[in-house]
């Protein structure tokens, strides 16, 4: 379940790093009710928005929380170790 | 046991991530503007075309002329050892709109309903406004009074922006384009009793019963068509500034009452009061459901929140602009919005020496 987790976060990143590559940041003005040149446009504009807000606030989020969780899991599994 | 640990980790991470995530999108007002100024100014010196703004909304074009030489006017007095390049900006910006309004009439900057218009106020105001920010024109003093003749016409102080459609916002940029030019001229009380009775009407009969806030759109007789609107109500009290100081002040604290929203360090905007459900349009561009967090409105909520110096609302509001700006080029332009919004974020960041504030 973690690596399908680890694997998803690191496709979101790749995904907006991608985008970002790509030009997208430059197409996100259909947020603000501009007309966009084209469907493509828009669609990347779209894209662009969700892997951003993705990247910076669900990505940071859920990487904490795993390493909160571990370093709890691994705390229980050592005192349930000790004699 | 398992699920309830990681709920608790992910709640703590949430607590985290939340709390601290503004640091790294504050930024010093100065700093955010003046990228922005040097992209504009440059791109006003090429003659840039402002033809994609009018795709959308040929009032945004405008606009756009109108915020550009209201930024000027107060960097030019901000930086002088720029001001005659600013100051050149103003007047081929103020040549162009007048050659356009002669060429095509004031339905050049319309939209289509309004093309039979011989009249409106929204032109009129916002070029004699640009006409008071340069200081002098020759054509200011017939402007003005032109302006103070359809005031003093109308059923209500109202002048109309469309026909049969007046709008507050274009109302006070009148007003204020009235004070400044009066200023101007060394008579900075010239026109003081109209705008008296302007302000007194306003507080008698423009006011929404419920919030308070002046409402953005009435007919010509001064009856509502819409109730009290963000992307209306910020800049219309922060222009009341220039007008009346003890109306703006009200507007402005129950504008951030009604209005105004905040979380962790970002603050943004609604376009209407929980108790008017109005909807969105071209003007104010979407809104993020569950906090209605409004573009347009949020815009010029700056515009406000620096005209009163309301320092914590402008802080977050600049940092929700670098979150959801999508600032591009070292902060140039920001891709969320177009270059009538960098420039009413640039307006908003260098008002004050104009506007007879420090």
């Amino acid at each position: 379940m973690r690596r399908v987790l680890v694997g998803a976060l690191i496709a979101i990143v790749l995904g907006f790093v991608a985008l970002h590559l790509a030009g997208a940041r430059a197409c996100v003005g259909v947020l603000s009710g501009t007309m966009p040149a084209s469907d493509e446009a828009l669609a990347l504009g779209l894209a662009y928005a969700l892997a951003w807000f993705a990247a910076v606030v669900l990505v940071p989020i859920a990487t904490l929380a795993m390493i909160f969780d571990t370093l709890v899991e691994r705390r229980a599994w050592r005192a349930s170790r000790r004699p | 046991m398992h699920l309830l640990r990681r709920l608790l980790c992910a709640a703590l991470a949430t607590a985290i991530w939340v709390g601290s995530l503004h640091v790294a999108f504050e930024r010093a007002p100065a700093a955010v503007a003046a990228p922005l100024a040097e992209r504009q100014l440059e791109a006003f010196e090429r003659d840039e075309s402002l033809a994609e703004l009018r795709r959308s909304n040929p009032e945004w074009d405008l606009m756009a002329r109108t915020f550009a030489v209201l930024a000027f006017a107060n960097l030019a007095l901000r930086e002088p050892r720029e001001a005659a390049r600013y100051q050149a900006a103003i007047d081929r910006i103020i040549a162009t709109t007048r050659a356009d309004v002669a060429a095509h009439g004031p339905r050049y900057f319309l939209l289509p309903y309004g093309h039979h218009a011989t009249h409106s106020l929204f032109v009129d105001g916002e070029l004699a406004l640009m006409m008071a920010a340069r200081g002098a024109h020759p054509e200011l003093a017939v402007r003005i009074e032109r302006i103070v003749a359809e005031l003093e016409r109308a059923p209500a102080l109202l002048g109309e922006s469309y026909p049969d459609e007046a709008w507050l916002f274009c109302n006070v940029v009148a007003l204020a384009a009235i004070r400044l030019a009066d200023r101007a001229a060394g008579e900075p009380d010239r026109h003081a009793a109209l705008i008296a009775r302007w302000v007194a009407n306003a507080r008698a009969n423009l006011v929404d019963p419920t919030t308070g806030l002046l409402v953005s759109k009435t007919d010509r007789a001064g009856r509502a068509l819409e109730g009290p609107e963000g992307s209306t109500i910020w800049l219309v009290a922060a222009l009341l500034r220039i007008v009346d100081d003890d109306l703006a002040r009200d507007q402005y604290a129950r504008a951030k009452s009604e209005l105004a929203g905040d979380l962790a360090g970002f603050a943004w905007a609604r376009e209407w009061p929980a108790s008017w459900p109005g909807g969105d349009d071209v003007d104010s561009g979407p809104t993020i459901p569950i906090v209605g967090a409004n573009a347009g409105s949020s815009g010029l909520a700056l515009v406000a929140a620096r005209a009163f110096d309301d320092r914590d609302f402008t802080d977050g509001l600049v940092a929700s602009l670098q979150l959801a700006g999508f600032p591009l080029d070292g902060g140039a332009a920001y891709a969320a919005g177009n270059r009538l919004a960098d420039l009413v974020i640039l307006y908003a960041l260098v008002q004050g020496p104009l506007e007879g504030r420090a």
